[in-house]
């Protein structure tokens, strides 16, 4: 099976190229500073953008491993981004998916300790999901790149 | 003020009717005399103008021909003191004292404005009937109108 | 010469009248107006169509005959054989009347009459059911009220009943006296809702009452009673306002009844004496302006089983908090303040922690130096506070500095810098209840610099019809050797590696604890998306370079030099399918120490989800103790209108895993079963529940729930 690296080029590889043309809206709440944060990191926007990316987060916590006393043992958080991009010329949609992220938080005697606990798996998750954004978005690049001059 | 008794109401038909025009025709053996340009009927205190009136009379054995008919076309106008009324043709049957307009009547009494097209007036009985149909008697369009609601405290 | 047109209408000072009709005849002698064929009048928003209509403008009546139909503007339409109505259109007699409300509800009455806006029908029947079905020929509705007056008053939105009788599929079931429901228009409108049945073992049947009280748009009020046949009742409020920055909603319930709870000796459970019991909660959040945000929730309770028993929530921790959060494009800061309150019986409230200020700061700094790499200061400070036990405090701040780069071979290079400061204080360390976490009295301050290199390779290409990412991921961290035991640890307890923070800088939770050595960390993550297939891999581990002060707890996966291998995969056909597997393999055996499986099939209507876990951990230190577990949920939708559904967790944890538990590998915690029935008026729903372990807060037995809602009724 024929792989080639996605960011073949380097920094002027057109996987980098398309992400620096990203303008990258605000996003709600602190999972959305967070995600954000990673995403201007990873993506280094250029300023005059072609394309622009729409992200909004939902995130839960569930919890589970019941015992006697119904109490349980375990948490899971799970953060979940529905993202579209734009064409900012013309409006046209050009991706528009979603992506998650799950992690586990055992449920420890001190109740501080779970939500401190909580807190660091968000600041993960929005790591998580801001990097599967990059690796898709980057994919595009690949994909139309085939889509104009096909090998 | 809303729709008052119509000045039609007890029309006396034998009161003289007095017509006036640029021009008469005169066709003595039909008993017909036809008035053309800015045509002007009178009688009481109705007046009917039209572009082109042909009037019948009948000719009794002495005195003066008594005017049996009256056929308007082309602008017709009713006028009296309390109503107004617009269409193509006119008929006023003076014997069967009944007035009938037709071609989209336009009937307006103070505020009160209704459209169809054949307005029949039974002078006689005072009751009138404004219907969609056309001078054939085929159901042409509808009859619409506005009339203020007398206020009543 | 030629009049001129009509003189313009005048200004509609007088109200008018519009019509149309095939013909119109005036009677001047009865001064009436007769309009027939297929007639319309229209006056200020009422339309009447009938086949004749009389107007006596003397009498001032209008008399309609002939299919009528009065559309009276606001949604109401009324159908009748004749109509006898004043000049104003909306009031008058009608007999054969069908009365269609705006929400698509339907009032029938042999005859009735209407009086400035106020419709009164006698002998009349309403039902906001279809009278049609899909295929459009008539059907009975499925329930209808059926009465000897009825009184429909718009002004006050509701519809009232004299001698009503309520019949369900044809079939008299209730005598309704005196009754009155809202008449659809305004859909928040004051009055009871429906009413819901249920049974329990302890409580006995129970009825619980709803009233809604809309005080004003955006604040409404909720008094629900819920009465009791074994024990006395207990009354619920809740209160609810949208402030221009946000919504906030309060509840309290309580009662004054006997509880139980368990005997601390004998493990028994016994009643206890008759108090005021009673939980209250609030939620809410306010928008200040200019990034600036308040969120606050709170659960509090005065009985330990008091939720459980009044089947409110079984949840055996209470929280409470506050946080003002400030956002901008760069920056974020909040400050929080937390408070506990731990149910689980024989648990001493005096050592649930108070924690306040916990200020977070983060500063993405805007330009791209040093090096051109960008800087992110974060700053955090922790008040912990217990009334026995424990106390302690830190304050922290870092400067975390990345700059990646690509090589023209497509690897992503990350090297990163990070400098951080902790001041830590602690009081009363020997009254912690971990000794292992308590660390030492007294002021404490540590600097920790930590470097780190990451490479990720990812490659693609066409795969199956789709596209596969492969990439592999290498990263050395290293941090100097740390003070950890010193220093109290609060927040970094809950420690479990898996693929989620296999890759973070710090494997510990939280800032107390912090992992320093020098380590590397290899993986790799797979990927094929197709259109409507999307299936992913990752498998990872770390291996320590020095082995000293490894400070990871025994059943982690990071006790050791070597770590355990964590790994996930995930399945995804459709919307339809999803199966996620969550491992952690110990790295010596590779045998299972954490394995989570979750399966979820069907759409929203129809779903079968079933979630199984098992832990080998053997985790000595926290009480976690190793389990096995299945849970399944399903619901299945047949026929437009009817849906079954159901749930179960069973514990599968056998001695042999868990010596201390009493279980032998089969045991159900609880399971509930249900049907339901929603159509466009009428909700029926029958639940069972059970309950198959003896607790306070949910005793040992079946709860049936039944609920029946008749819309606009209730």
């Amino acid at each position: 099976c024929q792989l080639a690296p996605v960011y073949s080029g380097g920094s002027s590889g057109e996987a980098q190229t398309l992400l620096s043309g990203v303008e990258i809206m605000p996003i709600a709440d602190k999972s959305g500073f967070m995600v954000r944060d990673r995403l201007v990191e990873r993506m280094n926007p250029s300023g005059n953008a072609t394309l622009r990316l729409e992200v909004a987060l939902d995130d839960d916590i569930i919890g589970f491993g019941v015992r006697g006393d119904n109490s349980i043992i375990r948490e899971r958080r799970t953060l979940r981004a529905r993202y579209r991009l734009i064409e900012i010329a013309t409006g046209a949609v050009l991706l528009d998916t979603t992506a998650s992220a799950d992690a586990g938080i055992d449920v420890v005697s001190s109740e501080y300790a779970v939500v401190a606990a909580e807190a660091t798996a968000l600041e993960r998750l929005s790591r998580d999901i801001a990097d599967q954004i990059v690796a898709r978005l980057a994919l595009l690049a690949r994909t139309q790149k085939t889509a104009q001059a096909p090998q | 003020q809303g729709i008052t008794t119509s000045a039609l109401r007890g029309l006396d038909n034998k009161a003289p009717i007095d017509v006036d025009a640029d021009r008469i025709d005169v066709l003595d053996q039909q008993n017909q005399a036809i008035f053309t340009g800015n045509v002007r009927v009178r009688q009481g205190n109705l007046t009917l103008e039209a572009d082109r009136i042909k009037v019948a009379y009948s000719r009794p054995a002495k005195g003066d021909p008594v005017i049996q008919r009256l056929d308007a076309d082309g602008n017709v106008r009713l006028a009296t003191p309390s109503e107004r009324a617009t269409s193509r043709f006119g008929i006023y049957d003076v014997d069967k004292r009944i007035l009938t307009l037709i071609g989209n009547v336009v009937l307006t009494q103070g505020t009160t404005k209704v459209q169809g097209n054949r307005l029949t007036i039974d002078l006689a009985s005072g009751r009138s009937t404004l219907d969609g149909k056309t001078s054939t008697g085929q159901p042409g369009s509808r009859v619409s109108g506005r009339f203020a609601v007398p206020d009543r405290k | 010469q030629e009049p001129g047109p009509p003189s313009a209408a005048p200004a509609l000072a007088t109200p008018m009248v519009e019509f149309q009709a095939d013909t119109l005849s005036y009677d001047e002698n009865l001064d009436v107006i007769t309009a027939e064929g297929n007639v319309a009048v229209q006056r200020d928003g009422q339309r009447l169509t009938a086949d004749t209509v009389v107007y006596n403008r003397k009498l001032g009546t209008v008399s309609a005959s002939g299919n009528v139909r009065v559309d009276s503007g606001d949604g109401t339409v009324a159908v009748a054989d004749g109509f006898e109505l004043t000049e104003t259109l909306r009031d008058g007699a009608v007999d054969n009347v069908l009365l269609i409300l705006a929400d698509g509800s339907r009032l029938a009455a042999k005859d009735g009459k209407r009086e400035n806006g106020l419709s009164t029908l006698n002998r009349a029947a309403y039902s906001p059911c279809a009278v049609v079905d899909d295929a459009g020929c008539p059907t009975r509705p499925v329930w209808q009220l059926k009465a000897v007056k009825v009184v429909h008053d718009p002004a006050r939105g509701r519809v009232f009943y004299t001698g009503a009788r309520l019949e369900m599929f044809g079939v008299p079931v209730m005598a309704l006296p005196r009754l009155s429901h809202p008449d659809g228009f305004d859909r928040n409108q004051s009055g009871l809702l429906s009413p819901d049945v249920r049974y329990t073992r302890e409580l006995g049947g129970e009825l619980r009452i709803p009233y809604y009280w809309s005080i004003a748009p955006g604040k409404d009020f909720t008094a629900t009673t819920h009465v009791y046949t074994n024990v006395v009742p207990m009354v619920e409020a809740q209160y609810r306002q949208l402030f221009a920055g946000g919504p906030i909603q309060i509840g309290v319930m309580g009662t004054y009844a006997k509880g139980e709870a368990e005997d601390s000796q004998t493990g028994e459970i016994v009643t206890t004496g008759a108090r005021f019991r009673g939980a209250f909660d609030a939620r809410g959040q306010i928008e200040h302006g200019d990034g600036w945000r308040s969120s606050f929730s709170s659960r509090l309770t005065n009985d330990d089983n008091f939720l459980g028993r009044y089947q409110v929530s079984l949840d055996s921790r209470l929280r409470t908090t506050y946080a003002l959060e400030r956002f901008e494009p760069n920056r974020y800061f909040s400050v929080r303040g937390w408070a506990f309150q731990d149910l689980t019986s024989g648990v001493d409230g005096k050592l649930s922690p108070f924690v306040l200020p916990l200020v977070d700061f983060m500063w993405r700094l805007p330009d791209k130096t040093p090096l051109g790499g960008s800087v992110l200061l974060q700053a955090n400070s922790l008040g912990l506070y217990r009334r026995e036990g424990q106390s302690m405090a830190r304050a922290l701040a870092s400067a975390q500095w990345d700059r990646s780069l690509l090589t023209p071979l497509g690897q992503r290079i990350t090297f990163t810098g990070l400098v951080r400061g902790d001041v830590y204080t602690s009081s009363d360390s020997s009254e912690a209840d971990i000794a292992f976490y308590a660390g030492r009295d007294g002021w404490k301050a540590r600097l920790i610099p930590l470097a780190a290199v990451d490479m990720e390779w990812p490659f693609a290409g066409p795969f199956f019809g789709g596209t596969q990412t492969l990439s592999p991921r290498l990263q050395f961290v290293a941090s100097t050797a740390t003070a950890n035991e010193s220093i109290p640890n609060e927040d970094s307890r809950a420690v479990d590696l898996e693929e989620s923070n296999l890759f973070a800088l710090n494997r510990f939770p939280g800032y107390d604890r912090w992992e320093g050595g020098a380590r590397m960390t290899y993986g790799v993550d797979w990927r094929w998306q197709k259109p409507g297939i999307a299936v992913q891999a990752q498998v990872g581990q770390s291996y320590r370079l020095d082995d000293k002060d490894n400070l990871f707890p025994e059943g982690t996966g990071l006790a050791g030099r070597v770590s355990d291998v964590v790994g996930r995969a995930s399945v995804r056909i459709g919307r339809y399918v999803e199966v996620t597997q969550r491992l952690r393999l110990d790295k010596d055996s590779l045998a299972i120490r954490r394995n989570e499986t979750d399966l979820a099939i069907g759409s929203r209507r129809s779903f079968l989800s079933v979630g199984y876990l098992k832990y080998n951990r053997n985790i000595a230190l926290e009480d976690l103790p190793d389990h096995e577990e299945v849970r399944a949920g399903a619901r299945v939708a047949f026929g437009k209108y009817w849906a079954v559904f159901g749930s179960t967790v069973i514990d599968l944890t056998s001695t042999a895993e868990d010596p201390l538990t009493t279980n032998d590998g089969w045991q159900p915690i609880r399971a509930r079963l249900g049907v339901s029935y929603t159509d466009e008026c009428f909700d029926f729903g029958l639940t069972w529940k059970r309950n198959y372990i003896d607790n306070p807060n949910a005793r040992q037995g079946d709860t049936i729930l039944f609920t029946l809602a008749l819309r606009n009724l209730g």
